[in-house]
This record gives structure tokens, C-alpha cells and sequence, in this order.
């Protein structure tokens, strides 16, 4: 359009433009890391002030270099790699709960929605569980399955599968008669109309449950670790540090449960929405 | 788009009542007997909410008559069928499906193997004017657009029967003439015998072989009005304008009716 008319400033100008543009994009992220490094920056001047104790309140960057030590080869009693065995632990506990309550209960959610009689059956019994908090059931776990993982997994699998099931029924139900219509009038049959209209239909209720249920799972599994789990864990290994007053590895376990939680919920999920609810643009408004 | 002479879709005695027995019991449908001829256009024209695409609904199987039997080829409706296609107002493309994918909808439940389904696919984008738009998500394109993939879909599994259900009422006045101008082509293309829901008498006069026009609730038809003007048609020609003076007298006094029976 404009040819060899272009004038140099234009093309300065636009880089500079360009420049902000980034900018722009970068600012969220940098003010992240300002509040989070000012949060902690705050936290060390306070808590080498002499206001407080600080074997209560430990300095972060004394939780930072237990975090490192923990990570790193072991030394005297303490085994090697530790903090990630610790780590481990939980994210396969967490992993297995998830799992199982995320495919039984995708399963009933999607039959909840097609089916009226069962929706209106199962739905009291979902608005009267969904609220309980998780760890209410972490006594009678205990009772049921003892100390040990099935305990931790069972927490963890209840923890989840409420707003799975929730959102899997409102997805289902909330899909437009006109989608079905228009697969049926091509002859579609009832399977063909699942697969390829009721579940892809579905699909940002489905995530939007999914990300909620990960998240009810994670604070779960800490809370079902802290009082079930008898040797590794990080909910074990913040409790079992405050029995000996080390409480500098009790911050270290929060931080990294703050980290890998902030890990699953933001980042996984980000991935799998930028493929298919943001492409399609049917992004559903999030769920707290 | 002249049709030979042999009936397609048959309506005796019509009559569809929602909720019957119950409280909100509304008639729709009072009594409805048309004909439609095989590779005719044909007009469904009334008032809001008078029945019409109720009407649609039930040729296209999704919606059973209350009384009386809807025939198509002679033999009776009883659900939706690829003998029909159907182009809705809001489009109504699966958001998950690129362009391509919602037009090849119809062939991948029939069956079609893929490179098949690639050569009607590309005969589509000609016939609708959709090139450079192939693999776009639908909300990523304009109305217009969307509402030409939403026709090619319908058309790509080559039903007898195209049934559009106010199809270009969401558009703007230049594209609307412009997908009027279109359909045209398309139907010269296909001779396909089509059902055409609108309550636009510019709209039914510019398209359509016959007007059926709808009275107000509970429906009948009105009066039917043959269309004898040649395409592409004037719509400034003196017929046209003659035509469009006395259905717009004839809908506006179903209007009024209508109005007063539902304060919209």
C-alpha cells in the first residue's frame, strides 16, 4: 500500500511499538516475580529483626538453602534426594486418585446429562457431598483403609470427583437442541451423535470440572498425607518436621506444594485449553 | 428451477398443539394442508411465532404433527433423515469442527471415504464461494460466512430437500442480498426442492416459486401467491412491487392479530 514510499521513521516507530508490545505481554509476568520476591524480601528482614523467634519463623532464604539441601545427595541420616522422593510420593498418590475419580466420574456425568431419571436422582446426593470439605472424611478413611496410601488415595479420589461429575452433567445438558438436530438430520446414529457432537460439546465443561477437581485433589492429598502417610509425602513430611521443631523444612514442604500446585492448576491446563476450548472459542466462564 | 409436476412434500390436515391438556396448552397449528412440488422453492411467510418454523421442524422429523400426516415421496415422516438438510438461523457449526470439517459432517456419517470426501468438499467451496476459509475454526469468520459453510454443510451429502429456517435473519441488509443472490445460483446448480422459513416479503419474493402465508396463531395458510416473475428478479420491477404491496398488506393484518394475542 505504501510502496517505496515508506518512510525509515515509520519503521522506528512501529519497533519501538513493538517493543512495548512485548513489554506489555512481559509486564504480568515480571510483577509475579516482583510481588513474590518483595513478599519474601519483606518476610527475611522481618524475621531476622529479632521480633520474632526465628526457629518459629525461619528466614527464606534458610528455607531456600533446606529446599536445595533436600533436593540435593543425602548427608548422615538423611537419604539422598529426599525432598523429591517426598515429592514423588505425593504426586503419585495424587495421580492415582485423580485418575480413577476422573474417568468414573466423567462416565457418570456424561450419563447424568443424557439421562433425566439418573440426573434427577444423583443430583441431591452431589449437592449434598460436593460441599463437605475433604478432610471431614479423612477420620472415617483412616477407620476404613488404615494408615498408609489406599487411605490417601480414597481422600483423594473423593476430593475429586464431585466437580467432575457436576460439570460433566452441565455440560451435557446445557448442549444446544440444534447441535443434535443437525447431526441427526444427517443420519447420525446415537453413538456417532455422542462421540462427535454431545462429548466435544462438552469438552470446556469437562475441563473446567477437571481443573477444579485437580485442584480439591491436591489440597487432598496434603491433608489426607498429614495424617495417613507413615513414611514419605510431602503432607507427611511437614507434619513429621513439626514434631521435631524443624520448621525450617515445614516452610520448605509448603513451598513446594505451593510450586507443584501452582504447576498443575496454571500450566497443564493452560496447555490443554490453547488446543481446543480457546481455538474453538467455547471457553466456559471458570469455576472459582 | 422449474419443478416437474410431482409432489415432494405432502401436509393433510396439519395440526400441532404444545403442552396439550396442560396449562401453557398453545395451538400452533390450526389445520394445515400445502403441497410442495419436487424442485420447487418455495416461501414460508408469516408473522413471528405464528408456526412456521414449527412447521420446518416437522418435515425435518424433529417435531411430530399433533393431528394429520406430513408425506414426504409419498411416505410418512416419522424422524430426521438424510433425505433433508437443514440450514438454521445461528448457523449452528460445531465450534470443535474447521470449516471443512462441519461441510464433511454429513459425509463422514454416511460413510464416505476421505478422498471422496475431499473432491465434494472442494465441488462445495466452489459451488458457495468459501475458498481461503477452508480450515478456519466458525469463530473466527464473519456471519456471512459462517452461514455459507452452514449451507454447504447441509448440501454436501446431497439431500432431495433443503430446509432454511430464517437462514440470512441474523445478517446485514448487503450481505443478505448478496447470499440471496447466491442461493440462487446454488439452486439453478442443484434444483433441489427447497422450504424456506422468513418473514421477509422482499426475502420470499426475491427466492421463492410459490409464497405459502402463514395467518396467525393457531395457522392456516392464508393464501398462496405464485411468483411469475423471471429471475433474477427487480425487486423495483412493477410486478414485484405489486406482489410485495399486497403481502405485506395480507401479513401485516396477521401481525396485528398476533400482537394481540401475545404482547411481544
Amino acid at each position: 500500500m505504501l510502496g517505496d514510499t515508506t518512510q525509515p521513521n515509520e519503521e522506528a516507530i512501529s519497533a519501538i511499538r513493538l517493543g512495548r508490545w512485548k513489554l506489555a505481554r512481559l509486564r504480568p509476568f515480571v510483577v509475579s516475580v516482583l510481588s513474590l520476591a518483595g513478599f519474601a524480601l519483606l518476610w527475611e528482614v522481618f524475621s531476622r529483626s529479632g521480633a520474632v523467634n526465628p526457629l518459629l519463623v525461619p528466614p527464606p532464604s534458610e528455607v531456600f538453602r533446606t529446599i536445595v539441601e533436600q533436593i540435593g545427595p543425602g548427608s548422615g541420616e538423611r537419604p539422598s534426594y529426599l525432598m523429591l522422593r517426598h515429592t514423588g510420593a505425593t504426586v503419585l498418590l495424587l495421580l492415582a486418585g485423580y485418575f480413577i475419580a476422573a474417568v468414573a466420574a466423567t462416565v457418570l456425568g456424561l450419563l447424568m446429562g443424557m439421562n433425566r431419571h439418573l440426573y434427577e436422582w444423583c443430583n441431591p446426593l452431589i449437592s449434598f457431598f460436593m460441599p463437605i470439605p475433604t478432610i471431614t472424611l479423612v477420620p472415617v478413611a483412616i477407620l476404613w483403609f488404615g494408615l498408609g496410601a489406599y487411605t490417601v488415595v480414597f481422600i483423594v479420589i473423593i476430593g475429586s470427583y464431585f466437580p467432575i461429575v457436576y460439570n460433566a452433567a452441565a455440560g451435557v445438558r446445557s448442549t444446544p437442541q440444534k447441535y443434535i438436530w443437525a447431526a441427526r438430520i444427517t443420519g447420525a446414529s446415537k453413538t456417532q451423535i455422542f462421540f462427535k457432537v454431545l462429548l466435544p460439546s462438552t469438552m470446556s465443561y469437562i475441563i473446567a470440572g477437571q481443573k477444579l477437581a485437580l485442584g480439591r485433589a491436591w489440597r487432598a492429598v496434603i491433608s489426607g498425607e498429614i495424617f495417613a502417610s507413615t513414611q514419605y509425602g510431602l503432607g507427611f513430611m511437614i507434619f513429621d518436621a513439626r514434631t521435631f521443631l524443624d520448621t525450617e523444612t515445614v516452610f520448605a514442604g509448603i513451598v513446594i506444594v505451593g510450586i507443584v500446585g501452582l504447576v498443575l492448576e496454571k500450566i497443564i491446563f493452560r496447555c490443554i485449553e490453547r488446543l481446543t476450548v480457546d481455538r474453538w472459542g467455547t471457553a466456559t466462564a471458570k469455576t472459582i | 428451477m422449474a419443478s416437474n409436476g410431482r409432489v415432494k412434500i405432502q401436509a393433510r390436515g396439519i395440526q400441532k398443539t404444545f403442552n396439550p391438556g396442560e396449562d401453557g396448552e398453545v395451538r400452533a397449528i390450526d389445520r394445515l394442508d400445502l403441497e410442495v412440488y419436487e424442485g420447487e422453492f418455495v416461501a414460508l411467510l408469516g408473522p413471528s411465532g405464528c408456526g412456521k418454523s414449527t412447521f420446518l421442524y416437522m418435515v425435518a422429523g424433529f417435531a411430530h404433527p399433533t393431528q394429520g400426516e406430513l408425506l414426504l415421496d409419498g411416505k410418512l415422516i416419522t424422524g430426521p433423515g438424510p433425505d433433508r438438510g437443514i440450514v438454521f438461523q445461528e448457523y449452528v457449526l460445531f465450534p470443535w469442527r474447521t470449516a471443512r470439517q462441519n461441510i464433511e459432517f454429513g459425509l463422514e456419517i454416511a460413510g464416505v471415504p476421505p478422498d471422496a470426501r475431499a473432491r465434494r468438499f472442494k465441488e462445495l467451496i466452489e459451488l458457495i464461494g468459501l475458498k481461503g476459509f477452508e480450515d478456519a475454526y466458525p469463530q473466527t469468520l464473519s456471519g456471512g460466512m459462517q452461514q455459507r459453510v452452514a449451507i454447504a454443510r447441509a448440501l454436501a451429502y446431497d439431500p432431495d430437500v433443503l430446509l432454511m429456517d430464517e437462514p440470512f435473519g441474523a445478517l446485514d441488509a448487503q450481505t443478505r442480498r448478496r447470499m440471496h443472490r447466491d442461493l440462487v445460483h446454488v439452486e439453478e446448480a442443484t434444483h433441489k426442492t427447497v422450504l424456506f422459513v422468513t418473514h421477509s416479503v422482499v426475502e420470499a419474493l426475491t427466492l421463492s416459486d410459490r409464497v405459502f402465508l402463514f395467518s396467525a396463531r393457531p395457522s392456516v395458510i392464508k393464501e398462496t401467491i405464485e411468483v411469475d416473475i423471471p429471475r433474477p428478479r427487480d425487486v423495483t420491477g412493477a410486478r414485484f412491487v405489486e406482489l410485495e404491496r399486497h403481502l405485506i398488506d395480507s401479513l401485516d393484518a396477521e401481525v396485528e392479530k398476533m400482537m394481540s394475542i401475545s404482547p411481544e
